[in-house]
């Protein structure tokens, strides 16, 4: 009985974070709109949502990797990777059939995910500091391949920047939103119906109580490592599609960070063991919403940077007070 | 027998400082090949100025290691200091006054980063990710996209200033520091309490270690190094600018590692990061002096810390299993 309690209050407690990163969205939209009126229109929502479809799915992957105990801040370096590759591929055969290419760059971001999860069960290190390592070998690899040129705009198919585009959609919403939908909707079936979803928890939560249950803990950490890179490879044709060009210096700098703040924000525990797809995808929104209103208010770029980081420590400290003032209700 | 002789050699080479002699070896003779000025001595000094700051850092860095903390902000830290200064000497503050201040400033960051980790006990990889860009993004809010500088001239140029006729005043105060927290570390009580606290904190806990004060103490010290950074780094280029030192805590964090510094604390010396802070410099001079990209030196430097990471993490397991 009274684990039924328990219980329901645990549902209550969750979904009362997701509605209020609903309430929070809504008000800051409603708030900035006051102060600009040009705020209120079709086509500035459908620049918020435009701007969120490579987060939400860089961030997806960042938030399995979070749940299962690991930080991942190669993710970045990973998506500009993919994207250079599929670009290059492009820039032999314009024609080249583009789903194939989604497919090359999805597997070429696992592979390197793999390479990080090999590193980092092999010898039991940590995986920020290996990431933080890889995160700068990726980025050189890709500016040796590219001889410290930019994949331009003319290489990349009329077909794959259509996708970003509302007009060239049969139901007015673009495709590359549709296509963040499906991720996450796959993400959470994923993580919730199958038993490797509900390994990757048992994993995050207790990894001993993981290994004594028979999970091969070692084995999901790769997993989690090889989906979060498939899932920024991904992102990169995304990437090329919204953005029109793939730069080795610039693309994706900072994306793993935006990743972790939108996890963060959405309730994934950095301590590991929960964090929820909803929560996530909600997370990338309010960023989204916050960046769109901050060019939209005339407030300097230089803001965001700082901003990220004062989010991810004001979510941390308030997921850490909030947990310990319901543990001593529990007792 | 010789089964025995074998075992106490592979004893002898195998240790965890062993690593760092071999880079030692390997970084002198890539940058021989690399180029025929390298073996100049004053050329290395020069060198050297140029990534001092990034030193200094490393050598309070190697106490928060050994403590089983960590904190990848200090770059950030560092250049929010520099900039921070450079802003008040705009306002008309003297600038000894500026330095003064912005030692305090600098110990104010780290008990920042000290007081979120003690008092939430959240993991400080964690806090430091997020003042990494909390930091950095202030920065850049004070300075903007371009630069300020127009310091008085005897404050700039901390690296042509020379001491005993030689030696660079930014690499004796480096030196300097090295002895003072060298012999603090295995000199002092508060050593012994770096160690215990990083080897095993329930342990420390119990032998009377208050954990909470000592580890804002030791997140102070880095603040003061990183604010002493800040001043020296914006001595060295007379102007700030929020973008300075970009990515240096992946250097700070390759050379405590290199060190000897295990990444799980309750082992280390300043001795051995000041030894892997020659090495890392000099690798980057061969790097440099064979005109190589910037992007491709931080690839070397990221490779570097991946394979020092493995190794070192081996060797310490071999010494545990031996000993």
């Amino acid at each position: 009985m009274s684990e039924l309690v328990k219980q329901k209050k645990k549902i209550s407690i969750t979904s009362v974070r997701e509605l209020g990163l609903v309430a929070i969205i809504l008000i800051l939209y409603v708030v900035v709109g006051l102060i600009e009126p040009r705020f209120f229109s079709f086509r500035v929502v459908m620049s918020i949502m435009l701007s969120t479809p490579i987060l939400i799915i860089v961030a997806l992957g960042e938030m399995t990797a979070i749940i299962s105990r690991n930080v991942e801040v190669s993710l970045g370096s990973i998506m500009a990777f993919s994207a250079i590759i599929g670009g290059m591929i492009f820039k032999s055969n314009i024609d080249f059939p583009i789903v194939v290419v989604f497919l090359v760059a999805t597997v070429v971001g696992g592979l390197l995910g793999l390479l990080n999860g090999t590193i980092v069960t092999l010898f039991s290190l940590p995986s920020v500091i290996v990431t933080l390592g890889t995160m700068n070998v990726y980025r050189g690899l890709m500016f040796v391949l590219m001889d410290a040129k930019q994949i331009d705009n003319m290489y990349i198919p009329r077909n794959l920047i259509k996708l970003a585009q509302p007009q060239e959609s049969i139901i007015g919403i673009p495709y590359i939103i549709i296509i963040s939908i499906g991720v996450a909707v796959l993400v959470s079936i994923i993580l919730n119906q199958t038993k490797i979803g509900r390994e990757i928890y048992a994993v995050g939560s207790n990894p001993d109580a993981a290994r004594l249950r028979g999970i091969g803990v070692n084995k999901v950490k790769i997993i989690v490592f090889i989906f979060a890179g498939a899932c920024s490879g991904f992102a990169g044709m995304i990437y090329m599609a919204r953005v029109g060009y793939v730069n080795p210096v610039t693309t994706g700098v900072g994306m793993e960070f935006m990743a972790v703040a939108a996890a963060v924000i959405g309730g994934t525990s950095m301590a590991g063991g929960s964090g929820k797809t909803l929560g996530t995808v909600l997370g990338c929104i309010l960023l989204g919403l916050m960046m769109t209103s901050i060019s939209y208010l005339g407030i300097e770029g230089s803001a965001q940077k700082a901003m990220y980081g004062l989010i991810i420590i004001i979510a941390v400290v308030l997921e850490k007070i909030i947990k310990s003032k319901l543990g001593k209700e529990g007792r | 027998m010789k089964k025995i002789e074998n075992k106490s050699l592979a004893k002898a080479i195998l240790k965890p400082g062993s690593v760092l002699v071999l880079f030692l070896i390997l970084s002198v003779v890539s940058g021989v090949l690399a180029s025929p000025h390298f073996l100049d001595f004053e050329y290395i000094l020069a060198a050297m100025t140029q990534y001092i700051e990034l030193g200094i850092v490393a050598i309070a860095f190697t106490f928060i290691l050994i403590s089983g903390e960590i904190d990848i902000s200090v770059a950030s830290a560092m250049t929010l200091s520099s900039c921070f200064a450079a802003i008040l000497y705009n306002y008309g503050l003297p600038m000894g006054l500026v330095i003064a201040v912005t030692l305090l400033f600098g110990i104010l960051l780290g008990l920042i980063n000290g007081a979120l980790t003690t008092f939430t006990k959240i993991n400080s990889l964690i806090i430091t990710l997020g003042t990494m860009s909390l930091y950095r993004g202030l920065a850049q809010i004070l300075i903007g996209k371009g630069s300020v500088g127009d310091f008085p001239e005897w404050f700039v140029g901390i690296d042509r200033t020379k001491v005993f006729g030689f030696l660079p005043l930014s690499i004796f105060v480096f030196i300097v520091l090295i002895v003072i927290m060298e012999v603090i570390l295995k000199q002092t009580f508060f050593g012994r309490k770096v160690f215990a606290m990083g080897t095993n904190d329930k342990v420390a806990l119990y032998s009377g270690v208050k954990m909470h004060k000592n580890k804002l103490v030791l997140f102070g010290i880095l603040g003061l190094f990183t604010g002493i950074a800040g001043i020296m780094q914006i001595s060295r280029y007379g102007l700030a600018k929020y973008s300075l030192g970009l990515g240096g805590e992946l250097d700070v964090i390759t050379m405590v590692l290199l060190g000897g510094t295990a990444f799980s604390g309750g082992r280390g010396s300043t001795i051995g990061t000041a030894l892997a802070f020659l090495v890392v410099v000099l690798i980057k001079i061969s790097m440099t002096l064979i005109n190589m990209e910037r992007m491709i030196q931080l690839m070397i430097i990221g490779l570097l810390l991946v394979v020092t990471i493995i190794i070192s993490d081996r060797l310490h397991k071999y010494q545990d299993l031996n000993s």
